[in-house]
């Protein structure tokens, strides 16, 4: 009667912790389902919200720094520049900010089933993603509608977005971390996303660091990410391919940095719970 | 001891909880001036063992730690010390509802569950009748369980975590949901599944229904294990500590 299965439960997890999150992969899918239908149950527009809020912030940030302060855009639609950005910039904020909650937010289901705990981080990680691509799509239509001629570059679009997962998923799953031994962590959730967010080519293009900078700047993962997606979805020029690959880099650091923060303060983290 | 393999044996179970590090009493930089860190322990090297078929009971009083241990059990937290080996598929029902998303309607909850238990899928279709008709919501089931009564919610946890095809089921105080006649239900299924060796690890005060439904009992007093054989003993004893 007894499956062959053996679970054995001891102070430290088995160091297959990496190999769980794959084998249990089928939970993980129902629950980024269950976040992505549970945030448009009960609709009044449902998924036009997705569309919707990137729009209206770049429609906000077009008047302010496109017509008033002028900021350059690197001869492509300042509008269609910044949804770029925005878009991309949604990823970050939901999952971080959803990841500071995980542990609160994902309590009632982490006491109830057993499953890896980093999986509601992910879970959000992806659906976040799910939303920002679409927003991201959008952006290259609105670009399109002001006359930009996107080519061949497109195809690169998928893989960028994949990449700037990798780095909001290491953000998050140590918000996630930190927020669930410390609660008090939580307050500098928003203040730390708006300075990364201008410490990221959001709503300026990177070309407007300076040259000397440059490489630094290029160790945020977000810049890399964010000019590459221009360089694909816009047209605009082609991003500096040394400073893309530093970026890069920097986002498989952070996304490792995030899971051994998370795995060694989870037990703690679920203490709590 | 019998020759048989065991569906759980745990060996000296132990959990402490820190109390200055987290948990907001004090902050963090409190404890930068050396101040030693406090630490209760919730379970005390807790060993026991429990055969395919045969069902526990968890007894004691408030705080004694019962949670904690089908906590340790289910893998959501971890322990301190010692450990447990669980032969078997695990599933827990260790609060009313078992998680059910409030906007979901119970059709969706009960797909979303039979993905994060794992059922396997080609034994879904047969998962969701019959925990559908061992909650008997009927057409309840295709409304959001916000709009649940309580025991209607209890009851599509009890029937989701329940008919799920696992070896060891874990359960904390949910035999009392529902109404009467879903009650007398619940009794016919513990019956009917330790008589297909499935394993039950049950915490409850209802002691009356432990001593129909369990062979075993353990008795929790402050995290220390003080008793631990027949379950009618093990009663005897919780009786005498919760009315010493």
């Amino acid at each position: 009667m007894l499956s062959n299965k053996q679970i054995i439960i001891r102070k430290a997890h088995p160091p297959n912790r990496l190999r769980t999150l794959w084998v249990q992969r089928e939970a993980l899918l129902a629950l980024t389902f269950r976040q992505i239908r549970g945030r448009f149950a009960k609709p009044a527009i449902g998924l036009t919200w997705l569309i919707i809020q990137p729009a209206l912030q770049a429609l906000v940030f077009s008047l302010f720094f496109g017509v008033l302060v002028r900021v350059p855009s690197d001869g492509t639609p300042y509008p269609a520049m910044v949804f770029t950005g925005v878009a991309l910039w949604y990823l970050v904020q939901h999952s971080a900010a959803e990841g500071a909650n995980a542990f609160l937010s994902a309590a009632p289901l982490l006491r109830q089933t057993p499953m890896p705990r980093l999986y509601p981080v992910m879970a959000s990680n992806l659906s976040a993603s799910v939303d920002a691509s679409i927003a991201l799509f959008v952006a290259a239509l609105v670009g399109l509608l002001f006359g930009t001629h996107p080519g061949w570059p497109m195809l690169g679009a998928p893989l960028f977005v994949f990449v700037a997962m990798i780095a909001s998923f290491g953000i998050s799953s140590i918000l996630a971390a930190l927020c669930g031994v410390w609660r008090d962590m939580r307050q500098m959730v928003p203040l730390g996303l708006q300075i990364l967010m201008f410490a990221s080519p959001v709503i300026y293009p990177a070309s407007l660091i300076p040259a000397e900078w440059q490489r630094l700047y290029a160790l945020n993962p977000f810049s890399g990410i964010i000019s590459a997606l221009r360089w694909s979805l816009l047209g605009a020029p082609a991003p500096d391919w040394v400073n893309l690959a530093i970026s890069f880099g920097s986002a498989l650091a952070l996304g490792a940095l995030g899971l051994w923060v998370f795995f060694t303060l989870e037990g703690r983290a679920a203490d709590e719970l | 001891m019998s020759s048989e393999i065991l569906a759980i044996e745990a060996r000296g179970l132990t959990k402490n909880f820190a109390l200055t590090s987290s948990g907001g009493d004090r902050p963090l930089y409190h404890r930068l001036g050396g101040e030693r860190k406090r630490v209760r322990t919730a379970l005390d090297h807790i060993s026991f063992t429990l055969e395919p078929g045969k069902a526990l009971a968890v007894m004691g009083r408030n705080g004694s730690g019962k949670s904690t241990l089908l906590k340790i059990l289910a893998g959501i937290v971890d322990p301190t010390e010692g450990e447990a080996i669980l032969h078997g598929q695990v599933g827990a029902l260790l609060e009313v509802g078992a998680g059910a998303h409030p906007d979901l309607t119970g059709w969706e909850n009960l797909r979303l569950v039979a993905r994060l238990l794992q059922v396997p899928s080609d034994k879904r279709e047969e998962y969701y009748d019959r925990t559908a008709s061992f909650c008997a919501l009927g057409e309840k089931l295709n409304e959001p369980t916000r709009w649940y009564s309580a025991g209607q919610y209890a009851r599509l946890g009890f029937a989701m975590a329940a008919m799920a095809p696992t070896d060891i089921l874990l359960i904390d105080e949910a035999l009392g949901a529902g109404d009467a006649p879903f009650q007398l239900k619940c009794f016919d299924f513990f019956y009917a599944a330790k008589a297909q060796g499935r394993a039950f690890v049950m915490v409850s005060h209802a002691t009356a229904a432990l001593r129909d439904l369990c062979d075993d009992g353990l008795v929790l007093n402050n995290g220390q294990q003080v008793y631990t054989g027949p379950v009618a003993s093990a009663i005897e004893h919780y009786d005498r500590i919760a009315f010493s």
